[in-house]
C-alpha cells in the first residue's frame, strides 16, 4: 500500500506517477523465465536471488535464455562471499581461509555454512549452498571456469582487505587503495560478466582488448554506492572514503558530520563525485560494444541509476544527515529510456551531467575539474550521436579560398546595401511617428489642453499629477489668477 | 615530452619571438636544445635573460618587405617559426570598420607573405606557422562540436579569423610545396597563461562592471582553451617533427587543452580565482541578449565608449567550439601536460601580481 506521504509526492509530481505507470503497463521483458522447465534447484537458486538482490534480480531474470542461469549463479557466489566478509561476528582468523577457499566449493554439492551470525540477512544462501553447487555442475564448462576465476580473485582481494586491520580501523587511506577495493568488490564483476557475455557472442569481444572500459563500468557503480552510502556506512563504522580526500577538508573523518562543516562536507563529497563522475565516458563506451537488447537492459539500467544517483548525492547536505535515494518515480523513468538503446542511454547521461554542471559551485576547489568532466562526457556523446542543428556546419559545406576578392567586395557592398536600407526605414518610422504625435498634441491643445501649466509644474520637479481632486483646478486659477493681477 | 634522440645543432628564428607566445616558445627551445641557435626577430626586444643564452635579436617589422628582407639577408635559418601577429582584442574583434581591417590584414596576412617570400629567397625550406582555431570558428554563425582538420575553413568574417586563415592558406599553399618548402600550421585556441594580459584581464573587469551576474543562453556551451605551456609544447613539437621526419608537412593541426568546458563556467572560475562568486546567475535569452546587444551597440555608436556587449560578444558567448586534437596527438605526439583548471590557477596568480605591481606603480606616481 502506498503511504499517505507516497500519494501527496506524486499529486505534485505527476510525471513521475506517469513515469512507473508507463513502466509498469508498457514494459516488456526481452526474455522471461521458463519456470515449467526449470527444476527444484534452480527454483531456489532463483527464489534466492529474489530474496537477496532487490536491484538486480529483475534484470538477470530478463537475460537472455543463454545466460540466465549462468549470470544468476554467478551472482549467487558473489553474494555468498559478500555475506561472509560483511559478517562481522566471523572471526577473522576463520573468515580469512573461508574467503580464499571460497572458489573451491563451487563444484561441491554438499558443501554449506551455517556459521554466519543469526542476524545476517543472507544466511539461508549459504546454508543451503549446495543447490548453488549442483545447478553450477550443469552449466557449461567455459561459464564454470570464468565464474570460479571471479569467485577466486575476489575472495582473495576480500581477504586482504579483511585482514589488512589498519584498514578496518582507519579506512581507506589513498584513492589508489579506494580504487583498489572498487576493482575486488566491482570491477571484477564487470571483467566475469564481459567474459560471459562475449562467451555467449552477445557482445564484442573488443571488449576484452579494452579491460579499463569493464573496470570503469563497476567503478562508477561501487563508487557511487560508496558516496551515497556515507552516513549508514558511517554509522555502521564501516570507512570507504579515502583518508586522500576526507583530510583535505577536515583532521577527523566524523568531523564531516557535524553541521558547522557542512560547506567542508560538501566539497569532499564533490571531489568523490569528480572521480566517480571521470569514468562515465567509458561506461558509455562499453554500453556501445552490447549486441543483445536483454544484456544491453542489464548493463544499462544501473549505469543510469547510478548517474541520477551522483546528480542527487552531488552538492546536497542531506548526504551526511541521512540516507538518500532517487524517487521510484525517476527509477521508472530511467529503467524505461535504459532498455531502448545507446542513444537514449546517452540522452540521460547527457542530462544528469547538465544537472550536475548547474548544480555546481563556483566556491568549490574542483568547480573546474567538475565542469570539464562533464564536458567530457558530452563531448564522448558528440563523438557517436553528432549534434544535428541548423547551427551546425552542413555536412556538404565546402572549404573556400579564405581571401578578399572582388566576391567579397560586393556582398559587402549587399551588406552596405541592406544597411542602408535599414537606416530609411528607421527614418520613415521615425518621421511617421513625429506626425501622428504632432497631430494627437495639436489636437489635444485645439481642444483646450493646458501644456503650459504642465511644463510649470514639471518645472517646479512635481513628476506626478496631484492626487486630491480640486487641486488641480486650484493651480489653474492660481495661474490664470496671475495673469490677472498682472493686467 | 620525450625526449628526442639527438637532433643535429639548427638555427631556428622566430618571428613575434618577444610576444607572449614567441617568448614562450624561444624559452622552451633554448631549454630543450642548449646547442641550437635561436634568433627573435620582433619589432621589439626580447627579455635581458632570453638574450644572455644562445640567442640573438633582429629587429625587423613583418609589415614591412623590405625590412623583413634586410633582416633575412644576414642569417640563414634552418626553419622559421612565423609567431608574430595582432590579435583585435575586445571590441575590435567583432569590428566591421575597413581601416581596421587593413591594419589587421597587414600584419596577419601580408606579414606572413613577407616572411614566408624572405625565407624562401634565403633558402630555407622547413616553416611553421601560428595559425589559430578561429580560421574556422570566425564565421560567428555555426556551433563546431569536435571540430577536426576536415572542417572547412575560409567562412570566417571576423578579421581576426579571416587573416590567419588567408595567411594559412598562403602557407600551405601547392605552389609552395612544389618550391620544396615544407611547412605547417598550429592552430591553437583561446590561449591563457601568465604573461597574458589579455584574456585574463577582460573576463576580470567584468567583476569591477558588475556583469557577473548574468549568463547569456543557457549556459550549456562548451569552449575550448589551452594553457601557454602545451601551445608550446605543441610548437615545439612541431618544429622538432619538421627538422627530422617532416611529416607534419603540409598539415594543419588544431590543438587545445582537451578539456572542452561550459563557457560561463571558466568565467565563473576565473573570478573566485579573485575572490568574487556572484550570488546570482540570471540566464538572459539569446533573441533578449541580441536586442540588448545591438542597443548598446547603437549607443557606443554615438557615444563612442567601450561596451562589452555587443551583437558579435553575444554570438560568441553562446555558441559551442571545441576541438577534436587527434590529428595533432598522431602526427605530432602532442599531449596536454598542464590541466585547465591548474592552468587558469597559475594565470590568475599571475594576474594578482600584475595588478598588484600596477598598483604600486601607480600609488608611487601619485605619491
Amino acid at each position: 500500500m502506498p503511504s499517505a506521504a507516497d500519494v501527496a509526492y506524486y499529486l505534485f509530481h505527476i510525471s513521475e506517477l506517469r513515469a512507473i505507470i508507463q513502466w509498469k503497463t508498457w514494459h516488456n521483458p526481452v526474455h522471461e523465465r521458463d519456470e515449467s522447465k526449470e527444476g527444484p534447484d534452480l527454483k531456489e537458486c532463483f527464489r534466492f536471488l529474489n530474496l537477496t538482490s532487490r536491484s538486480f534480480a529483475a534484470v538477470i531474470q530478463e537475460l537472455h535464455p543463454e545466460l540466465l542461469v549462468p549470470v544468476c549463479l554467478f551472482y549467487l557466489c558473489l553474494r555468498g562471499l559478500d555475506t561472509i566478509e560483511d559478517d562481522m561476528t566471523i572471526d577473522i582468523a576463520q573468515k580469512e581461509p573461508l574467503l580464499r577457499q571460497f572458489h573451491e566449493h563451487l563444484e561441491d554439492e554438499t558443501w554449506n555454512f551455517d556459521g554466519n551470525g543469526p542476524n545476517e540477512k543472507d544466511r539461508e544462501l549459504l546454508v543451503k549452498f549446495e543447490v548453488v553447487a549442483k545447478e553450477f555442475n550443469k552449466v557449461k564448462e567455459e561459464y564454470r571456469v570464468i565464474i570460479a576465476d571471479i569467485t577466486k580473485r575476489m575472495g582473495n582481494g576480500m581477504a586482504d582487505y579483511a585482514k589488512n586491520a589498519d584498514q578496518n580501523a582507519n579506512g581507506v587511506k589513498t584513492i589508489k587503495d579506494y580504487e583498489l577495493y572498487c576493482h575486488y568488490v566491482a570491477g571484477l564483476v564487470g571483467e566475469g560478466l564481459t567474459r560471459l557475455f562475449v562467451e555467449a557472442k552477445l557482445a564484442n569481444p573488443a571488449l576484452l582488448q579494452r579491460p579499463e572500459l569493464m573496470e570503469s563500468m563497476g567503478q562508477l557503480l561501487q563508487q557511487t554506492n560508496i558516496i551515497r552510502d556515507i552516513r549508514e556506512d558511517h554509522d555502521d563504522k564501516r570507512y570507504f572514503w579515502p583518508k586522500e580526500v576526507w583530510s583535505k577538508y577536515v583532521n577527523k573523518f566524523d568531523e564531516l558530520f557535524l553541521p558547522e562543516n557542512q560547506e567542508k562536507a560538501l566539497q569532499c563529497s564533490s571531489e568523490m563525485v569528480l572521480i566517480a563522475l571521470n569514468r562515465a565516458d567509458e561506461c558509455l563506451f562499453y554500453m556501445a560494444g552490447i549486441k543483445e537488447q536483454s544484456v544491453f537492459n542489464f548493463v544499462a539500467i544501473p549505469q543510469s541509476m547510478a548517474m541520477a544517483t551522483l546528480e542527487l548525492c552531488f552538492q546536497n547536505p542531506t548526504l551526511f544527515e541521512r540516507n538518500i535515494k532517487i524517487t521510484k518515480g525517476t527509477a521508472c523513468q530511467l529503467m524505461t529510456e535504459s532498455t531502448q538503446n545507446l542513444q537514449l542511454v546517452c540522452d540521460v547521461f547527457r542530462r544528469y551531467a547538465r544537472k550536475i554542471h548547474r548544480k555546481n559551485n563556483p566556491s568549490d576547489p574542483h568547480f573546474l575539474d567538475i565542469s570539464i568532466a562533464c564536458g567530457k562526457i558530452e563531448r564522448f556523446i558528440e563523438g557517436i550521436f553528432p549534434t544535428q542543428t541548423p547551427r551546425v556546419l552542413p555536412p556538404g559545406a565546402e572549404q573556400t579560398v579564405a581571401q578578399d576578392s572582388e566576391e567579397e567586395a560586393k556582398r559587402k557592398a549587399d551588406q552596405a546595401e541592406a544597411k542602408q536600407d535599414v537606416l530609411y526605414i528607421g527614418i520613415a518610422i521615425a518621421v511617421t511617428l513625429a506626425i501622428i504625435s504632432a497631430v494627437m498634441i495639436g489636437a489635444a491643445w485645439f481642444f483646450g489642453a493646458r501644456f503650459d501649466l504642465a511644463f510649470a509644474e514639471l518645472k517646479k520637479g512635481n513628476l506626478k499629477p496631484p492626487k486630491e481632486s480640486g487641486v488641480l483646478e486650484n493651480i489653474a486659477s492660481a495661474y490664470d489668477a496671475q495673469g490677472h493681477n498682472e493686467l | 615530452m620525450i625526449a628526442l634522440p639527438s637532433m643535429p645543432p639548427a638555427h631556428v628564428l622566430v618571428t613575434g619571438g618577444s610576444g607572449f607566445l614567441g617568448a614562450a616558445i624561444v624559452k622552451a627551445l633554448l631549454d630543450r636544445h642548449p646547442d641550437w641557435t635561436i634568433t627573435v626577430l620582433d619589432i621589439h626586444a626580447p627579455s635581458e635573460d632570453i638574450l644572455r643564452r644562445n640567442s640573438s635579436f633582429v629587429e625587423a617589422d613583418v609589415t614591412s618587405s623590405s625590412s623583413i628582407n634586410a633582416a633575412f639577408s644576414k642569417i640563414q635559418p634552418d626553419l622559421v617559426m612565423h609567431c608574430a601577429g595582432i590579435v583585435p582584442a575586445r571590441r575590435h574583434r567583432y569590428s566591421t570598420n575597413q581601416k581596421q581591417w587593413e591594419k589587421v590584414k597587414t600584419i596577419n596576412y601580408q606579414g606572413t607573405k613577407n616572411v614566408l617570400n624572405a625565407a624562401l629567397a634565403s633558402g630555407c625550406r622547413k616553416f611553421v606557422y601560428t595559425s589559430s582555431c578561429t580560421v574556422v570558428i570566425d564565421d560567428l554563425a555555426h556551433d563546431y562540436f569536435n571540430m577536426n582538420e576536415k572542417t572547412p575553413l575560409g567562412h570566417a568574417t571576423l578579421h581576426y579569423g579571416k587573416s590567419k586563415g588567408m595567411a594559412e592558406q598562403y602557407v600551405l599553399s601547392h605552389e609552395h610545396a612544389e618550391k620544396g618548402l615544407q611547412a605547417c600550421a598550429l592552430r591553437p585556441c583561446t590561449i591563457i597563461g601568465p604573461g597574458d594580459t589579455a584574456v585574463i584581464s577582460l573576463i576580470h573587469d567584468l567583476i569591477a562592471k558588475g556583469e557577473t551576474y548574468f549568463i547569456i543562453g543557457d549556459g550549456d556551451n562548451l569552449y575550448d582553451f589551452i594553457y601557454i605551456d602545451n601551445a608550446v609544447v605543441a610548437h615545439v613539437l612541431a618544429i622538432e617533427n619538421m627538422l627530422t621526419t617532416a611529416t607534419a608537412a603540409g598539415e594543419a593541426f588544431f590543438i587545445s587543452n582537451e578539456e572542452p568546458v561550459y563557457f560561463w563556467d571558466f568565467f565563473a572560475y576565473l573570478w573566485a580565482q579573485f575572490g568574487h562568486v556572484p550570488r546570482f546567475r540570471v540566464k538572459i535569452p539569446m533573441a533578449v541578449a541580441w536586442v540588448a546587444g545591438l542597443a548598446a551597440e547603437v549607443v557606443t555608436y554615438f557615444t563612442g565608449a567601450a561596451a562589452t556587449v555587443d551583437r558579435g560578444s553575444v554570438w560568441d558567448a553562446v555558441r559551442t567550439q571545441y576541438s577534436d586534437n587527434s590529428k595533432a596527438r598522431d602526427i605530432l605526439g602532442y599531449r596536454p601536460k598542464i590541466g585547465l583548471a591548474e592552468g587558469v590557477r597559475r594565470s590568475c596568480a599571475d594576474y594578482k601580481d600584475y595588478l598588484a605591481r600596477q598598483a604600486n606603480v601607480d600609488s608611487n606616481e601619485t605619491a
